[in-house]
């Protein structure tokens, strides 16, 4: 058992490791969270105020925090973490770098959503700043900026929203870049990742809500990402149906990589216990078979939000190692 | 390259679709740069003998850490049985490819060609140890050197034996002359005319890197692609 | 892997050397040795006391002669010693060399080991395939594969030395082994 298990984790064509799933796990949240936020916030009435909204709340924690964490995790990584100041610097050296724009994407992002936080929190924060450091807002230019961002706040976030895809997109794109393995040179990976990056978002956003804000399952928001999920779920199920079968039609090593990866061993065990099993059908099962009542219950939501998350992380070591497994 | 070829080929631009290489009633179409010159090398399987001196020489020559190699001499199973038993030998190296997947993902740009000789090469100074590009090679040729923390692979010798205007250590210590290297874009040299009178094969060649790396197969049984 | 590999079989030889001391000179092979075990090899040459005697008796002579100088013919002194030597046949030469025969006469069939040797090259290493399987001999070193029906086994391995100097030389001169034989003359190949 030991030993099948660290031939799983340590094999010749392994180069990137669990790191970098995590890595991508967190991207997908911080993507999946911020788009959540957006979708609850244009849907709130007029009277109702997004920053009392637990969810938009919880959103603003994820997205900033789960981008700095995805980039230390990244910097650690590195063989030379003290030189990863060389990544910003020279990003625009290789145009065609999809790290290099990943580089771009990630710093744009992160001050568009503080941007965002800035405005929709705007008078929370003006408490803030007036108690504890009041010397910012008579500096000058402050003020100004802040009162500019709020007059543009609709441009920004429909930029954001597309920032927020594009980081979805990425966590794929970087691995469907290499055509040195056949499972990850995949063109429906990044879809594929996307739709995983955003159910594990609205997932890490509702626990985080409830547990911390105790967001109630009954309000709005809350029944709102629940019921996204569902047809997040099921896309995520298309995608991979459609990846097995699609490389069934390919070539000779399109065939091995598959036959490697789903069919017998650890990873494929992974798959469709954890990727299929606990991450989709689960909580699709639970969604079909339980009473409105039950729905409606806050352990209800949070047990299949924790799921969801079980199965995006699975989904990101599985192709992650798996599609490693197999060179071109 | 001389005058008149210049002249011939003035009108054409400056990189252009040139069939350079006759091989075995095909062609071997390739772009070439016009001035600059395009190294590669040719390992001819069926002079290997599998001896390994070559890597041992890379080594020295390249200051290349134990531990790590830039270049391999993979042996095969043993085909037929003794005492008519052989082998075969693969080299396992860089391809300094045209196309070359490491330096299309590397995110600092210290993955490069050089375009004065078409070599694959990096900048350890500027490489941030991502590990992008060992992923990316489809040929498996690259590593982090324990030393410099850098990736690092074969360079043809471009900072040593090059440099001092020599041949590659490896092709210079090989006793059977089973290595040959030289500029394609030079019609009189050793490599052209060896592309001219032997059978090759490219490895990988369908993953679209138009590698450098030429061999010649040592023809029994099928071979790999 | 081939770290491993080497390190066993060195440890592998190292054992033999210690369990199988040559005659007259035990103390070459650095540990003294506190019993004699006969290679099972060795001993099949036997099947009964008579043949037994006669064995004896054959390797006796051998030694007489060779154990000095031969002048005449520029033979060196031998002195038997390291994993082949068996002091219970006392040194056992006709194992590989044959039987006397009419030796020192011409057209005797004694089996000589060296390029220079009457004895074809097939004969000469089938002595040595009588005992080492090609198994063996391919997992020892994959190069036996490839020179078996070309060279002489005694081109690289001294059997009456304590230790074969071939067995556990280092990368390095493994390698100037190859190309001492495997040069071709027109080079450097290639252009800059
Ligand atoms: S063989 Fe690998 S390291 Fe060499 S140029 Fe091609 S992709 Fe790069
Ligand atoms: S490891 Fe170095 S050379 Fe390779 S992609 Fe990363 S920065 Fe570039
Ligand atoms: S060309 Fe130079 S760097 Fe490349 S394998 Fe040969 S000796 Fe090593």
């Amino acid at each position: 058992m030991m030993e099948s298990l660290h031939h799983a984790l340590h094999f010749d064509s392994l180069v990137w490791h669990w790191p970098i799933a995590v890595y991508l796990f967190v991207l997908g949240i911080s993507s999946g969270a911020m788009c959540l936020a957006l979708v609850i916030k244009w849907k709130l009435s007029a009277q109702e105020s997004a920053a009392k909204n637990p969810l938009i709340i919880a959103a603003a924690i994820l997205v900033p925090s789960m981008v700095i964490l995805g980039l230390l995790i990244l910097i650690v990584d590195l063989t030379k973490p003290l030189d990863f100041w060389k990544v910003i610097f020279y990003q625009f050296a290789n145009p065609k770098s999809v790290m290099g724009r990943g580089v771009t994407l990630f710093l744009l992002y992160q001050i568009a959503t503080f941007a965002w936080i800035a405005i929709v929190f705007r008078e929370e924060l003006m408490a803030l700043i007036n108690r504890f450091m009041p010397w910012l807002l008579k500096t000058p230019g402050v003020l100004w900026l802040w009162n500019t961002i709020d007059k543009i706040e609709k441009p920004l976030e429909i930029s954001i929203a597309i920032l927020a895809v594009l980081l979805g997109v990425y966590t794929g794109f970087l691995l469907s870049a290499l055509t040195a393995y056949p499972l990850l040179n995949q063109p429906v990976l990044p879809l594929l990742f996307l739709a995983s990056g955003l159910s594990s978002g609205i997932a890490a956003t509702i626990i985080l809500a409830a547990i911390l804000f105790s967001a109630k399952a009954d309000t709005f928001g809350m029944a709102l990402s629940h019921r996204l999920e569902q047809p997040i779920a099921w896309a995520e199920l298309a995608l991979l149906m459609i990846l097995i079968i699609g490389m069934n039609f390919g070539g000779e090593m399109d065939k091995l990589a598959i036959e490697a990866a789903f069919w017998g061993g650890f990873w494929a065990n992974l798959f469709w216990i954890a990727v299929v099993g606990i991450g989709l059908f689960l909580p699709l099962l639970m969604n079909q078979l339980a009473s409105v009542k039950l729905k409606h219950c806050n352990t209800f939501i949070l047990s299949s939000a924790i799921l969801t998350l079980i199965g995006v992380f699975s989904l990101r070591m599985f192709i992650l190692y798996a599609g490693q497994m197999t060179p071109a | 390259m001389e005058h008149s070829r210049r002249k011939f080929l003035a009108g054409l631009a400056a990189t252009t679709m040139f069939a350079t290489v006759g091989v075995a009633g095909t062609t071997v179409i390739q772009t070439i740069t016009v001035d600059g010159k395009r190294y590669a090398m040719i390992h001819d399987e069926t002079l290997c003998i599998g001896c390994e001196a070559c890597v041992d020489a890379c080594r020295e020559t390249n200051n290349v850490p134990e531990g790590v190699s830039r270049l391999e001499i993979i042996r095969s199973e043993p085909r037929g049985e003794f005492p008519d038993a052989d082998y075969k030998f693969f080299r396992k190296s860089c391809q300094h490819c045209e196309d070359a997947p490491c330096v299309n993902v590397c995110p600092t740009g210290a993955s490069f060609i050089d375009t004065e000789t078409g070599i694959v090469d990096v900048d350890p100074d500027r490489c941030v140890g991502c590990m992008y590009c060992i992923a990316a090679c489809p040929y498996k040729v690259r590593y982090i050197d324990p030393v410099t923390k850098s990736a690092d692979k074969c360079d043809f010798c471009r900072k040593t034996n090059l440099a001092k205007g020599q041949l590659p250590a490896c092709v210079q210590v090989c006793p059977t002359q089973a290595l040959i290297f030289g500029d394609l874009n030079d019609p009189n040299s050793d490599i052209v005319q060896t592309l001219q009178q032997k059978t090759v094969y490219r490895y990988k060649k369908h993953l679209g890197t138009k590698p450098k790396m030429f061999r010649v197969p040592d023809l029994k049984g099928e071979i790999e692609l | 892997m081939r770290q491993l590999q080497r390190t066993l079989i060195f440890t592998f030889i190292s054992l033999c050397l210690l369990s199988q001391p040559g005659f007259a000179n035990s103390s070459a092979s650095g540990a003294a040795p506190t019993r004699v075990v006969v290679e099972p090899s060795f001993s099949l040459q036997t099947a009964n006391d008579k043949e037994m005697e006669k064995l004896l008796k054959e390797n006796k002579r051998c030694i007489r002669c060779h154990k000095v100088k031969r002048k005449l013919k520029n033979i060196a002194a031998m002195k038997m010693q390291g994993a082949h030597a068996s002091e219970e046949f006392y040194n056992n030469c006709t194992a590989c060399h044959g039987d006397k025969g009419k030796h020192p006469k011409n057209g005797s069939t004694i089996i000589n080991f060296s390029v220079q040797s009457p004895t074809p090259l097939k004969q000469q290493n089938g002595q040595c395939i009588a005992c080492h399987t090609p198994a063996e001999l391919r997992q020892a070193e994959w190069t036996h594969d490839v020179h078996y029906k070309k060279i002489n086994c005694s081109s690289c391995h001294q059997l009456h030395e304590p230790v074969d100097p071939v067995i556990n030389i280092n990368r390095t001169a493994r390698i100037k082994l190859c190309i001492d034989c495997h040069s071709s003359v027109d080079k450097p190949q290639g252009d800059q």
